[in-house]
């Protein structure tokens, strides 16, 4: 009996060794697995998916979309695993700088994008990127723009759009003396003060050799002319994106610099002033400098892990450079191509009621490749915190803006120096 | 060949045999540790091993991949020096000692009066003080960031009717104030929960025994409750002084840290450290360091309430 079972159980042995082997052989059925972090770009992926499996029938995409710390700690513990780590992931530009010490998980694309470098807007791929190698494709332009009230700025008899911030500053006391502040800058975190940086043609706090230029005269600069709109009462700092909107519902703040997804945060968070927003190129720090900036991103990676690094590309071509795709993802998730030949889709340059009406489109299109280039690197995160900081302490007085940049840069220096 | 498996089931069977003779010898012993394993098998994978490797880990600099580079107690001599770390510990021993001197007073009062003839409703007071612990932190954080709101929160507002001029409630000055007080919305109850199981386990023949030696009520709180709270007193300390020095979500949900790291803690700068900026290394030493402050405080505290003295 027991030998008859044996045979039974070696003769299942066989079976499923054959029927293993089977399955083996159909080696085209690959499953890609993609880690996000935000429903908008689920809805995205889950949109595309039956026009992918057209063209690509054994490819199946599976999307995990995971919080957004969360996401990332978990790539970081699959980086230090060795394992567990997806084929593709949504990296967001605030989270790059820490997967690219050491050995990066993440896979050099510059070669994948160097066939489309006249298309795509390379100044986005900065974010990513640590001496010349690209970890990251972005979804988005994050062109910046000056939103501002059209109703307000016509009551104080100022005609937009004004071309320098010199002259901003000084049409801008119309408003002061009503008691209105013409901007919300914050005095507290880095994120204003970058996308102005960057404006005045800094490539941000590193340069290209990847040294610490916090200190720069530029940035000096740019933070003691940043301060002085805070002091003036040109701009007011309410410390938290709540109070902001409040006051631009209340009509206490004007305008308001940020990129392509800010409108959409001004449009669902000041919904009661519709018809009076417009949109401007920023002013320029001189006559004929740079009219915009950049704010945010998120790239497409594919990890060094991934078995499937050629489909993952494949995927990643044809969620980015197929314009019915980006068209698509503008729709769901308002992020704007980083794709020059997109930009003047119509569906692009529809006019929007809630901004009087104006395209943004035709705005955004005619300032990408105004969009500058940046540096950010390994040490990004720790560079963004201490500016941060200098900004606040600069902002409360306890130091001169020299001084907080020149501190925030030694101790920068000195975390880089430690490892 | 074919005198192979004979061989092999020879032994096979001396093998049973023998291992049959092992386990008949000592099946009373090893059954015991069999059924307690699990536990020490998932504190070693989960618990010792990680403490150990972390002290590894603490003695190099990585990132996470790549190679490691061994710098000895460098890291916690750069800790030494650290200003954020510095500041953090000193918002952390700040926390505690506001935790100290608000949460646990508070809670004691509580339960006191929910344990009088005073309070009719208990229920409802026990409902009262245990929402909060059910409560998401991510959620009662927001409503608090809604409350502190500079321009439009409710306490400003309040304020201003009162024609008080409004405060920056999560600025430099105020921010470490604004978290102990969510702190103390959130734990009071639980503690109050602590102190009331204490309370009713006293036994009444001993106030009632004060009454008849003619104790008041102050003396019987000084003399009595007091007293035989201590037990109870001792696990309620040492357990809040763990929880403060882990304090985690409220200032990170409240101010990530800030603003200049004026609410930061210890537990938010190891995170900052370990994860956002990827020092698995310096995550590492300051997580050490935690564990050794807390083991220490703890000591100091079992000691002063006398945990070590033997009972007369």
């Amino acid at each position: 009996m027991k030998y008859k079972f044996s045979r039974f159980v070696g003769l299942l042995l066989l079976l499923s060794m054959l029927f293993g082997a089977g399955t083996a052989s159909a080696q085209d059925d690959i499953t890609l697995t993609i880690w996000t972090f935000g429903s908008f770009f689920t809805d995205f992926y889950k949109g595309i998916e039956a026009d992918y499996k057209e063209i690509a029938p054994h490819v199946t995409i599976v999307v995990e979309e995971i919080p957004y710390g969360q996401l990332y700690d978990n790539l970081q513990g699959a980086f230090v695993a060795g394992v567990g780590a997806p084929d593709i992931v949504d990296v967001e530009q605030g989270v790059i700088s820490r997967f690219l010490k050491g050995e990066p998980g993440l896979v050099p694309l510059n070669d994948l994008i160097a066939p489309y470098a006249d298309d795509y807007i390379m100044a986005k791929t900065g974010l990513y990127a640590h001496q010349g190698t690209i970890y990251g494709i972005d979804h988005c332009l994050c062109p910046v723009v000056l939103y501002y009230r059209h109703d307000i700025f016509a009551d104080a008899g100022i005609e937009m759009p004004i071309t320098t911030w010199d002259e901003f500053v000084e049409a801008a006391s119309a408003l002061t003396e009503q008691g209105i502040s013409a901007l919300s800058l914050s005095d507290r975190s880095w994120g204003d003060f970058y996308m102005l940086l960057l404006q005045s043609g800094s490539p941000g706090f590193f340069d290209a050799d990847g040294n610490v230029i916090v200190d720069s005269p530029e940035a000096i600069a740019v933070l003691e002319w940043y301060l002085g709109l805070l002091e003036s009462g040109v701009a007011i700092a309410p410390g938290d994106s709540q109070s902001i909107y409040g006051l631009m519902s209340e009509g206490k703040i004007a305008a308001a610099i940020g990129a392509d997804w800010y409108g959409g945060f001004i449009k669902n968070n000041v919904a009661d002033t519709e018809g009076l927003w417009r949109a401007a190129p920023l002013p320029a720090f001189e006559e004929g400098g740079a009219r915009t900036s950049t704010h945010g991103g998120t790239a497409y990676s594919i990890t060094a892990q991934s078995e499937h690094k050629d489909e993952a590309w494949a995927y990643i071509e044809f969620a980015l450079f197929n314009e019915d795709n980006k068209i698509f993802e503008f729709q769901v998730n308002n992020l704007l191509p980083p794709v020059l030949s997109h930009l003047d889709n119509e569906a692009l340059l529809g006019p929007d009621p809630y901004f009087d009406n104006q395209s943004l489109g035709e705005l955004f299109l005619e300032l990408a490749p105004e969009v500058p280039h940046q540096v950010r690197g390994p040490w990004f995160n720790e560079a963004s915190t201490l500016v941060g900081n200098a900004i606040f302490e600069a902002a409360q007085g306890e130091k001169t803006a020299e001084q907080a940049l020149k501190d925030a840069a030694a101790e920068l220096r000195r975390q880089i120096d430690f490892g | 060949m074919a005198s192979l498996p004979v061989h092999g089931n020879a032994r096979n069977t001396d093998g049973d045999r023998g291992l049959r003779a092992w386990w008949s010898r000592s099946e009373r012993k090893v059954v015991p540790y069999v059924f307690i394993s699990p536990f020490y098998i998932l504190f070693i994978v989960f618990s010792v091993g990680p403490l150990v490797y972390a002290l590894y880990l603490s003695l190099h600099r990585w990132p996470g991949t790549g190679p490691m580079r061994h710098v000895g107690l460098g890291n916690y001599t750069y800790l030494a020096g650290d200003p954020v770390f510095l500041k953090s510990l000193w918002n952390t021993v700040y926390y505690a000692v506001g935790a100290f001197l608000f949460i646990l007073p508070l809670a004691l009062v509580l339960a006191l009066l929910i344990n009088s003839t005073l309070i009719r409703i208990k229920s409802l007071f026990r409902i009262g003080y245990f929402l909060p612990i059910l409560t998401s932190t991510v959620a009662a954080t927001i409503m608090f960031l809604l409350i502190f709101n500079n321009e439009f929160g409710l306490i400003n507002q309040g304020l201003a009717s009162l024609g008080i001029p409004a405060l920056k409630w999560l600025d430099e000055e105020l921010v470490k104030i604004s978290v102990l007080a969510v702190v103390t919305w959130r734990y009071t109850g639980i503690n109050v929960l602590y102190f009331l199981t204490g309370l009713q386990s006293i036994p009444p023949e001993l106030y009632e025994a004060a009454q008849v030696d003619g104790a008041g009520t102050w003396a019987q709180f000084r003399y009595i409750t007091l007293p035989q709270l201590r037990p109870i007193a001792l696990f309620v300390g040492v357990v809040t002084m763990i929880g403060s020095f882990q304090l985690f979500a409220e200032p990170m949900l409240l101010a990530n840290g800030g603003p200049n790291d004026a609410s930061l803690t210890i537990a938010n700068y190891l995170y900052r450290m370990g994860f956002t900026n990827a020092k698995l290394g310096y995550g590492s030493a300051i997580g050490w360091v935690l564990a050794l402050i807390i083991f220490g405080l703890s000591f100091i505290q079992l000691y002063l309430f006398g945990a070590f003295r033997k009972e007369d």
